[in-house]
């Protein structure tokens, strides 16, 4: 501790290249975090909803495509799986067409939801009341909160990808791990749409999480030869390609942050190296001194690493801000319903801050230490 | 007389420059009492600094040996070094190498902060030194709001803060003005006759080197002393 406020004040020095220094690393942890939390709501979906025990049944060639109806029967029958229901993107406008009203709309068989997505919490009459109702819909309780709905308002949705605008009433607010979504009847969409039967996937329950494998291999062997093949993906997989429709954001997300972590650790290595540089005579009056070369390597580590925390601690705070407080997190809801900036991704993010400021203050401070006392002192005289 | 307190033993220095062999130091002798004042003089290259630096126990000889206080400096390695110069050295330099974003208590306290004094004894200490030197003031203030005087004061203080018995000094007048050169002169005359300080002074300055008990004279690598043995003035024992 006794040495911190040598650390704070040679931190302090060039008040400009340390806070530049701080910004470009807070600006690369900031994009990181977002790439770890982008990837645990990929991998979260699972875990989070009991999705161990469904698989997601769509079209081989994209998400976008459609299976006939008549797939259902065939996937119910597969040793393993205990129930399946069809479910489609409807993507219509709420209000406008502008990312804070967006959200994930459904249209689904309300008898088998609640069987298969089994998290979701709703009172016995709110669910009688809505599967009774052709027009009738619930919403999670994040996005019913979000938009300040209560039961019995009347939601607009206006077609974008069907040529169908629809007036549904609000019958229930369900809580669970994922909140966001907005579901309502198949029935009344296929009405409206001519009954085309066309489904974007099978929502597939499974007795046993052990089950997956074989049952996803099954059920694409069953479809293998026909107009219509499938792919039978877990419920994170299937996250994951729903979010390709996009684009391929995680790789875009991910590669980004990477090479801007990685450009950052070597312009941080830069400035630490400029530092040093300038106080080549001071290191040599510490060592005089009796500073040992382990002291000197210590000291000026903990500057680097400081630096880089700081800038960690602003990107983390910044990422918690904009995408918690501010509602971005809610528009990638939409996407990954389980995006959220938590506790791991701030370790995490704080964790990249403390390597970036090791590695770009690790070859300075080599340098440092090993100065010539002579040498340097010789650079005054 | 005065036990001795440095002797140096047909001590040889040389640097390698793309090389080339440069000879600085040749087989030199010498001995420094305890508690004598000793300037070393010379033309500019004649080995004065690297002299210093030896007895200093920053740079090492390539043969012969440096014995301080019994103990042959010149076999110590990079770790024991460091030690001993924190128990027994106080630098000195012509530009005074303060550390600008340091205080000027902060700069004095540097050398405390390798020992396990409490923050209360550190500051005990800092400030007996700041008041030896004359500038316990000006404890807040930083090097770019001294004068070039009494940056040196402060480094003096800085020198003399955990109470070595030898004090080295590169040319401590060199960059100040007469009257501030004066000021530093008596500082040091008063450390070595009221603190017993040991202080081997390098200078171009003859009215400089008048403040000392004796002159040595490098030149071409080699040592003439001018002055008598030093002997110790009543009472010091």
């Amino acid at each position: 501790m006794k040495y911190l406020r040598v650390i704070i004040k040679n931190i302090g020095r060039n008040k400009r290249r340390t806070t530049l220094t701080i910004l470009s690393v807070s600006v690369s942890v900031f994009l990181l975090a977002t790439m770890q939390a982008v990837m645990s709501a990929f991998g979260g979906v699972s875990q989070l909803t009991g999705g161990e025990y469904r698989v997601v049944v769509r079209r081989n060639t994209s998400v976008a495509d459609w299976m006939p109806e008549a797939y259902r029967q065939k996937i119910e029958q597969v040793p393993g799986v205990v129930e399946a229901y069809p479910s489609n993107w409807f993507g219509g406008i709420y209000k406008e067409d502008k990312p804070q009203y967006s959200f994930a709309q459904f249209y689904v068989d309300t008898k088998a939801l609640f069987d298969v997505q089994f998290e979701l919490q709703m009172s016995s009459e709110e669910k009688a009341a809505f599967q009774q109702e052709r027009t009738a819909a619930i919403a999670g309780k994040a996005l019913a909160d979000k938009f300040q709905w209560k039961v019995g308002d009347v939601i607009d949705l206006k077609g974008a990808i069907y040529p169908v605008d629809l007036r549904l009433t609000l019958r229930g607010i369900y809580t669970g791990p994922q909140e966001t979504t907005f579901y309502f009847h198949r029935e009344y969409v296929e009405e409206a749409l001519g009954r085309p039967g066309r489904v974007g996937q099978f929502r597939v329950k499974l007795d046993s999480p052990g089950s997956a494998a074989r049952v996803m291999e099954e059920i694409d062997n069953l479809f293998k030869n026909s107009a219509y093949p499938t792919k039978t993906e877990t419920e994170a997989a299937f996250a994951a390609s729903f979010i390709s429709m996009l684009g391929n954001v995680k790789a875009l997300i991910g590669g980004i942050g990477l090479i801007v972590v990685f450009t950052i650790t070597l312009i941080g290595a830069n400035t630490m190296a400029m530092s040093a540089r300038e106080r080549v005579t001071e290191v040599a009056v510490m060592k005089a001194l009796g500073f040992r070369p382990m002291m000197i390597l210590i000291l000026m580590l903990s500057e680097a690493v400081l630096i880089a925390l700081f800038g960690g601690v602003l990107a983390a705070v910044a990422a918690k801000v904009i995408y918690q407080f501010v509602g971005l997190g809610n528009f990638l809801a939409i996407f990954l319903q389980n995006f959220k900036i938590s506790a791991s991704t701030i370790a995490i993010a704080l964790g990249a801050s403390a390597l970036i400021g090791l590695v770009s203050g690790g070859i300075p401070a080599w340098n440092a230490a090993r100065i010539s006392i002579v040498d340097g002192l010789r650079r005054v005289a | 007389m005065a036990e001795t307190l440095i002797k140096l033993d047909r001590v040889t220095k040389h640097y390698r420059r793309d090389a080339i062999d440069i000879p600085v130091l040749d087989k030199i002798d010498l001995e420094i009492s305890q508690g004598e004042f000793l300037a070393m003089m010379g033309p500019s290259g004649s080995g004065k600094t690297t002299l210093l630096n030896l007895i200093a126990g920053i740079d090492k000889p390539n043969s012969g040996k440096i014995l301080v206080d019994g103990k042959d400096i010149a076999q110590l390695n990079e770790q024991q070094l460091s030690k001993w110069r924190a128990r027994h050295v106080g630098f000195i330099f012509q530009l005074y190498n303060l550390i600008p974003v340091l205080s000027a208590f902060e700069n004095v306290e540097l050398p405390l902060l390798l020992t396990n004094l409490s923050k209360k004894k550190r500051r005990d200490h800092v400030m007996t030194a700041l008041a030896v030197v004359g500038l316990e003031e000006r404890e807040n203030h930083y090097p770019r709001q001294l004068s070039g005087g009494q940056e040196q004061r402060v480094a003096i203080a800085r020198a003399i803060v955990t109470d070595p018995s030898l004090l080295v000094a590169d040319e401590p007048t060199g960059d100040l003005d007469a009257k501030s050169a004066e000021e530093i002169l008596d500082l040091l005359k008063r450390l070595n006759e009221e603190f017993h300080k040991t202080i081997i002074m390098v200078t171009h300055d003859p009215r400089a080197a008048a403040h000392a008990h004796a002159v040595i004279h490098l030149e071409k690598g080699l040592l003439s002393r001018s002055g008598g043995v030093y002997e110790v003035p009543a009472g010091h024992h």
